[in-house]
Order: structure tokens, then sequence, then C-alpha cells
């Protein structure tokens, strides 16, 4: 069995991850940050490939909430997190939203103006910027779309870095393992990837050593002080398997619904890059984008049999994606399955979010006719496509657990911080029931933030760890 | 008990319409991976259906689906893709909805 003994052990590379083991290993500690997936440079795969859905995304991108229905949805298996894959849209998080997390859960010392400083630190460190050159044909036609109907749109800034302005598409993502990950290995942490944890050991409240695979053999880490950081799936799976059963209840994402549109002039291009055009009109409960839209993705959100969709798709560059993604009201659980080794994960979507999502429809298909749209492609089985702008509203209200087709990108809430009668961590991240244990990822963030949570996530991290070390 | 040959014969039924070269070989292999892939309960799951659909068509037509000819295939497919539980709907949606995007994805190699 491999041995490994170290003063703070990080499970999981992602965003939460990656914050904590930086600073720690910059204080001094004795770190080590633990990776279930492999290490690949950023750029290894095409962004949305089948390769980079092996690399890079747990069980090849195949996950899903059960429920009616199921509920897709990605985590990153890799070293970097899901940082390495996604889109890296930045948003600064809604102020109302982090003051009501800081009241409805009793989160100290929290807030708007409490995160501002740790926010500004994550953009200084990682660094944000917006295209240089304009926007893609099919964010121009949500943007359009949006001001036919009078309602507000923005560009998303993305953690991203476009050094040349004549290079619309190009750039570097600016990823964990490009950013905080050689950071932290420079100032002395240590960095394991393809190591799974599977149980923690523990002598009453105090967790003792981490039990899992390292390259395939068994391994055993001792440490002083344990950190989970393994995502909003991962972290009350390892804490449930390890006895930490008061977490995993309450598991909250964003539900998202896609449409195609097709439009008279060309709007897909693959240098075109990924659509950074979302409309803010009804946020925080529902944004209204543009996806990725190569053909293997316009194909998966095209109802008809495959020959009818291929058909469609010959007319693929006059086409795009588009989604709707509402704050879910809903709430999922994260349970252990010992036999089969992985998480068991539940969602029930509220029918409240069928309602939002159904009503989201009906706007971003208005939207998109006034932008020029010719056909909208109703996401319901066997639906015939819109062609008139006046067709939009009979997308409200059709939506079920029989006929939606969900997916969603962002999970949290597994772990809340807070009080201890509503949360599973304190107001800094420490563990209910355990003595050196913390979790300081997407688990802690008590709903769902009602954008990109990515920045939020680092943020609050910071927060934490500066918090643990000033405690020291 | 291997799955390969039902999924080549759902991807081949779904997917080969005989006018576009569609590779089902590779894909079926790529589907049979990515099932393998799966999440435990998931992957028990559609490991089940996979066996129960291959068996259901001796119920229908006296042979394993796996040993019928393309129409007969096309026509339990069909069945299932609108039977009256939802899981079976499911497993030929999966097939259908992930079998054009590998299938698309090849393609743009």
């Amino acid at each position: 069995m491999r041995e490994i003994d170290c003063e703070t052990l990080v499970v999981g590379s992602g965003p939460g991850g990656s914050m904590t083991g930086l600073r720690l290993a910059e204080a001094g500690e004795d770190v080590v940050v633990v990776e279930e997936g492999d290490h690949y440079h950023v750029d290894s795969s095409a962004d949305h490939s089948l390769e980079q859905m092996d690399e890079k995304w747990r069980s090849g991108g195949l996950t899903a909430a059960l429920g009616s229905p199921k509920v897709t949805y990605v985590e990153g298996r890799c070293v970097g997190g899901a940082s390495e894959s996604n889109a890296g849209l930045y948003h600064e998080p809604i102020p109302e939203v982090i003051d009501a997390w800081a009241d409805d859960y009793g989160i100290s010392e929290f807030g708007a103006d409490a995160l501002a400083p740790h926010l500004a630190a994550v953009v200084d460190e990682i660094g944000v910027s917006r295209r240089p050159s304009g926007f893609s044909p099919a964010s121009n036609a949500l943007a359009a779309g949006a001001d036919s109907m009078g309602w507000k749109w923005a560009e998303i800034e993305r953690f991203w870095r476009y050094p040349d302005p004549k290079e619309p598409g190009g750039g570097e993502r600016r990823s964990m393992s490009e950013t905080l990950l050689p950071a932290m290995v420079a100032a002395g942490g240590r960095l394991l990837s393809r190591t799974r944890i599977d149980r923690i050991t523990r002598q009453g409240r105090r967790a003792i050593a981490a039990m899992g695979q390292s390259d395939g053999e068994p391994c055993r880490i001792s440490f002083k002080r344990l950190v989970v950081c393994a995502g909003a799936v991962q972290t009350p799976r390892l804490l449930r398997n390890s006895g930490w059963t008061h977490v995993g209840n309450e598991l909250t994402l964003n539900p998202m619904v896609r449409i195609v549109a097709r439009f008279p002039d060309v709007v897909n291009r693959p240098e075109f890059g990924v659509p950074v055009v979302q409309i803010e009109e009804f946020k925080p409960s529902m944004t209204l984008g543009c996806s990725y839209s190569a053909p293997p993705h316009l194909a998966m959100w095209l109802e008809g049999s495959p020959s009818e969709v291929r058909r469609s798709l010959e007319d693929w560059e006059r086409m795009a994606v588009f989604y709707v993604k509402v704050c879910g009201q809903g709430r999922g659980t994260v349970r252990t399955m010992p036999l089969l080794g992985d998480a068991l994960v539940r969602y029930r979507t509220d029918a409240a979010d069928f309602a939002a999502m159904g009503k989201g429809l009906a706007r971003l298909s208005a939207a998109l006719f006034a932008a020029g749209a010719v056909e909208v492609h109703s996401p319901l089985p066997g639906a015939q496509p819109l062609r008139k702008a006046s067709e939009a509203a009979s997308l409200e209200g059709v939506l079920n657990g029989r006929n939606a087709s969900l997916s969603a990108i962002h999970l949290h809430s597994t772990v809340r911080m807070g009080d201890p009668s509503r949360a599973g961590a304190d107001s800094f991240g420490a563990l209910y029931g355990a003595d050196n244990v913390w979790v300081n990822d997407s688990s802690l963030l008590p709903t769902s933030p009602g954008v990109n949570p990515q920045g939020a996530i680092l943020a609050i991290a910071r927060r934490n760890v500066l918090r643990w070390l000033d405690d020291r | 008990m291997t799955i390969t040959p039902v999924v080549h014969g759902i991807v081949d039924g779904l997917l080969n319409d005989g006018r576009s070269a569609v590779p089902v070989a590779q894909t079926a292999a790529i589907l049979v991976r990515k099932i393998e892939a799966m999440p435990g309960l998931m992957r028990f799951g559609m490991r089940v259906l996979l066996i129960a659909f291959d068996w259901y068509a001796v119920i229908r037509a006296g042979r394993r689906f796996r040993f019928q000819g393309p129409d007969a295939q096309r026509r339990r497919i069909a069945e299932w893709a609108n039977a009256p539980l939802g899981p079976c709907r499911d497993m030929v949606e999966f097939h259908r909805k992930m079998g054009t995007f590998v299938a698309l994805s090849l393609e743009q190699k």
C-alpha cells in the first residue's frame, strides 16, 4: 500500500480545491491536493468533443440525476476539474442573493460587501476578459432579439485571455491547470492525479486518514486537516461514505431546456467560438442564452427521426442552439451506493420549474423570431417546428415530467454553510460533527446563485481558507 | 452477456437509412464504451434494458433481437420507442440521441 503523509489533504482539484491548495501552500503548509482524474493539457481535446467527454468528464459525460424527468449533468474529472472544459463564464454574484444567503442561512461575517474583496482578488489573480472584437452572429441575434423586446442583455466576461484581437475565436482558457495549480506546486504544494479517495477513517469526530487508490495501487494518506472540494456530488458521497450522513440532503441545480433556431443567414461556424451574450432581463430566476452549436450538438436537440435530423443539418450554419436556464425550486439528494461504488443522485423538478421553463421557452422563441429566426424547433417529442412569432406563446405551460428533456451544469448546496439547524458546515466551511474536516466547493452554496457560480465558488473558497489561516 | 450485438442492431436500425454512409460499427463500439463508463446504477439499468430488449424480440418474433433481420429489428425498435413504459422509450431515445451525436462527431473528423 502506498503511504503518504501531509499536514493538509485537499480532495479535488477544481476551483475550490485549487484555491484552497494554493493559499495553504503559500502559507507554508505541507499540502497535498489529490485528483481522481488524469492531468491533461488544457487544449488536449477540442471543446465539447467526444474526446473531451472521455478525458475530462466523469463517466464520459453520461451522468444523470434520477427523477421524473431525469436531469443530465456533467462533472469535471481531471486535474483542474470543470474549469478545464466549461465555457469559463465569469459572473459577479448578485448582491441581493449573497445578502439573502447570509440572512436566510445564518452565515456570519458574510454578504456582498464582505465577498467583494475576494472577488476582486480572484479576477486579478486568474484574469477575466471580454472578446476584443465583437460577438458571434448567434450572440448578435440574441442581443438583437432582446433589443426588439425591450429586454436587458449583457456580454458575459470569461476566465480567458484574448491575446490577439485579430483572432476572435482564439485565446487561452484560464483554467485551474493553467493558473492556480502551477502556482501551488511552485509554492511547495504536491499534486497527485489519478488518485481516488473512497473513505475517510475516523476516531470519533476526528478524521485520521484517507483510503483509496493512487495510480491503481491502494493508498493511505494521513493528515492533520482534511478539506473536501470534490464538487456537489462527490463531496457528499465521500462524507456520507465515511459516516457523516447529515450531508447530501438538499441538492439544488439550475435545470436547462434547449431549442434550436434557424435563421436566413449564417450564424454558426466553428471559428465563431463560444457565445457570450445572455438576456439578463429575468435574472436571477431565469437566464436565456446561446450554446455551443456544432452539428453533433444541434442534432441532440432536434426532434424527428435520425434521417429527418440529418436533412435539417444540411443547413447547420444557419442554425444555433439556445437555452433557458432557471433557478431550480426543486430539491434532490446524493446517496452512496456501497455495492456499485458510485453516488446515487436524485432530483425532483418542481412544478414551478416546469412552468418557468415553459415561460422561458415562449420568451426566448419570441426574441429569436424578433431577431429574424424563420424556424424554432420545439423541444417536445414529435412536435412540429414553430414558424411564426405568434406561435411562440404555445410553448408556455407545455413542459412536464413526461416530455421535458432537462440538463444542468451547475449543482450546489449539498453541504450548505451556515447555521447548524439548516446547514452541513459552519459559516467558514467547517463540517459539523467533525473536528478537522472542512468543505470548500460548490457544495457550500446555500441555493442556486442565479448566475454562473465559478466566480462565487472561488471567492468563497478564498474567504474561507484565509480565515482558517488567520485562526491557526 | 455481451450487449454489443444489441447496440449494433439498434444503431443500425435507427441511424442507417441507406442514404448516408453512417459509421455503424464505430458508433456502436463507442456507445458500448459509453455505457460501460456510466455510473453503476445507470450502467446496470441500461444493461438490463438491453438484455430485456434482446429477449423481448423472442416473444414478438421467435428470435432474439440480435439474430433478426434489419426490417424486423426496425419494427422492434419502433415498438419500444412508442412503448407505454418510460424506461423502454428512454432506452431507444438514448441510442437515438447519443448515436446521432457520435455518428456526426465521427463524420466531422
